[in-house]
């Protein structure tokens, strides 16, 4: 009995050490993410440019950047209207439809 | 009401509509002006050849200097920049011409193919050293006579070119007096090109169209002969017939009246002096970064002696302007991108400040909590360590077996991460993702100033997309790319519109 009690707390452990390691790990993987000239989406963003030219790359961009505006504002809608729903004393009137 | 439900109302719907107008007409106008703008800066690139843009000169003169080449005198420039753009490839000139109307501040920067060629060119021609290259022709001030009045013409003018010889070409379009000459070359289909030249906008009736090979030069050149004892000028074409690589044929095309110049001079002799690397194939000028930008003086005249360590190394009297500094960081290229800077740059500044701002924040915070909970993480690691040891030491004292490892291995685990830095991990992730997240969008707004980049595709792709670009349409006097360019661009105008009026039901 208290050999199992043993073996359960020592896998307890073991499971807080993986979770622990993979957590930390994924920190890092995720700091190492880095938005620059070597960056695989760059270069074909960059081949896009050569191929389509300058205008329609311009143009592309541009339907890109309002497309993610409008994202972004979505968001941002969603973010506001569950903080106005979680203070009460509000009563929706920062509530954005 | 809130702001949606506000602009959704009846009450503003010609605000919309006039809004909506106004994108639409913005992005028509810009991508017509864009197309002017383009044209604007071919414009002097025409020229070239004529020395009408003196820039051009050191610009290019520059180039060979840094390819290994030096001169001790400025003319002796100009003739070797006149004989490098005309002897080269039409699409390397292109490359040149946008190289030239490009450079800016006293730099230009060179892309692979104009670096490779060139130097390939500077092989071909020059030895290390002194050397002394004679070419048939000269830049020729020549007297054009309206009635009585008279004016100076300056065109690359050629005499007694050997046949094998490619002369020095004219520009694509030029004046002489008050006549403006067009030369034209209608490729068809790619198979052959059909040359003639106008003059004041159509071709005179004596000017046959010659059929020449579009896959081996030609040259449309001025002339200078003996005419019944005097001096006079026409153009020339010369071409290899189609089915031939050779230039075997030359057309004559009617003398030009009322041309004179001077008595035919001897050869131009351009004395060179070959550098060090001038013979070396793996000599490049590239950075770490793989660009090759050259820093060109502001005239000719101080080219002369200057080697590629001059022209490489930026100019002692080169200033960043501290009045009127870039928006948005090192951003260059055209209009479009300066006005995309100036609407995105500030608001790349306003993340880069909120990331720094909520970094800042977030670490501090992070700090504090891990000092306010370091007491009770300590409190509670304890109480774990102690229950643990406690009952391997029941489970040691029962079973009578040591099992040194499997504790210490615990033991050790057990420091690594404890129960409750879990929590700590949990909000690391957060703000890693958070920070991520912050991090694509700073990349986003700044997508639009990416340069071109065709590493990705192997020259025969890059040449196919040249020529596809460089194909005009027959009367319409545009590109095909042009043309499909601007249609696109239209019809992204309307997807934009489209959209834009499917979200707000206008």
């Amino acid at each position: 009995m208290i050999s199992w009690i043993s073996d359960v707390w020592q896998k307890i452990l073991e499971i807080v050490n993986g979770v622990g390691s993979t957590m930390d790990e994924l920190v890092t993987r995720l700091d190492a993410v880095q938005f620059d000239e070597d960056f695989i989406i760059t270069t074909w963003l960059g081949t896009i440019h050569y191929i389509l030219g300058t205008p329609l790359y311009m143009m592309f961009t541009t339907l890109l950047l309002i497309g993610a505006g409008f994202v972004l504002w979505k968001l941002i809608k969603i973010v506001i209207n569950a903080i106005s729903s979680l203070i009460p004393g509000l009563k929706g009137k920062v509530r954005i439809e | 009401m809130n702001c949606e439900a506000l602009f959704n109302s009846n009450k503003y719907k010609f605000l919309k509509i006039a809004l909506i107008m106004l994108l639409s007409l913005i992005i028509i106008v810009s991508s017509v002006l864009n197309q002017y703008l383009e044209a604007y800066a071919f414009a002097p690139a025409l020229v070239l050849a004529g020395w009408a843009i003196p820039e051009a000169v050191t610009i290019i003169g520059a180039l060979l200097c840094a390819a290994g080449l030096t001169w001790a005198a400025d003319k002796a420039i100009e003739k070797t920049v006149d004989w490098f753009v005309a002897d080269v490839a039409p699409a390397i000139r292109d490359g040149l011409y946008d190289m030239v109307t490009s450079a800016k501040d006293g730099i230009a920067r060179v892309s692979n193919e104009i670096w490779t060629e060139t130097r390939n060119w500077i092989q071909d021609k020059f030895v290390q050293g002194e050397q002394v290259i004679t070419k048939h022709y000269y830049s020729e001030e020549l007297t054009v006579i309206n009635g009585e009045e008279t004016e100076k013409v300056y065109l690359p003018v050629n005499h007694d070119v050997p046949l094998n010889e490619m002369p020095v070409g004219l520009p694509q379009t030029f004046q002489i007096g008050s006549d403006v000459y067009e030369i034209v070359a209608n490729n068809v289909a790619g198979i052959y090109t059909d040359v003639y030249y106008r003059k004041n906008g159509a071709r005179p009736s004596d000017v046959m169209v010659a059929t020449v090979n579009p896959s081996v030069p030609w040259c449309v050149y001025l002339e200078s002969f003996d005419y019944y004892g005097e001096t006079a000028y026409r153009f020339r074409l010369r071409y290899a017939p189609y089915g031939k690589y050779e230039y075997v044929d030359d057309i004559n095309w009617p003398v030009l009246q009322n041309v004179k110049g001077n008595d035919i001079p001897a050869d131009w002799d351009i004395p060179v002096v070959g550098q060090d690397v001038v013979l070396n194939p793996d000599w490049d000028i590239a950075n770490e970064n793989g660009e090759r930008v050259i820093y060109v003086p502001k005239a000719v005249t101080d080219l002369v002696g200057d080697t590629y360590v001059d022209v490489t190394n930026p100019q002692e009297e080169e200033e960043e302007d501290p009045v009127n500094p870039p928006v948005g960081g090192e951003l260059t290229g055209t209009w479009w991108q300066s006005l995309l800077n100036t609407l995105f740059g500030p608001i790349i500044s306003i993340l880069n400040g909120l990331w720094e701002l909520f970094q800042d924040f977030w670490s501090k915070l992070l700090e504090r909590l891990q000092t306010a909970l370091s007491p009770l993480s300590q409190t509670l690691s304890d109480i774990f360590t102690n229950i643990g040891t406690q009952a391997m030491a029941i489970v040691n004292a029962i079973t009578g077996v040591r099992d040194s490892v499997a504790e210490s291995d615990i033991t050790d685990r057990a420091k690594s991460y404890k129960l409750p830095d879990l929590f700590i991990l949990i909000l690391k992730v957060i703000l890693a993702c958070i920070r991520l997240l912050l991090r694509a969008l700073i990349y986003m707004a700044s997508i639009v100033t990416i340069e071109p980049n065709g590493s990705l595709l192997n020259s025969n792709v890059k040449s196919g997309i040249n020529f596809l670009k460089n194909q005009k349409i027959p009367n319409l006097n545009i590109t095909v790319w042009s043309m499909f360019s601007s249609m696109m661009t239209v019809l992204f105008s309307f997807a934009v519109v489209r959209r834009i009026k499917r979200m707000y039901s206008v």
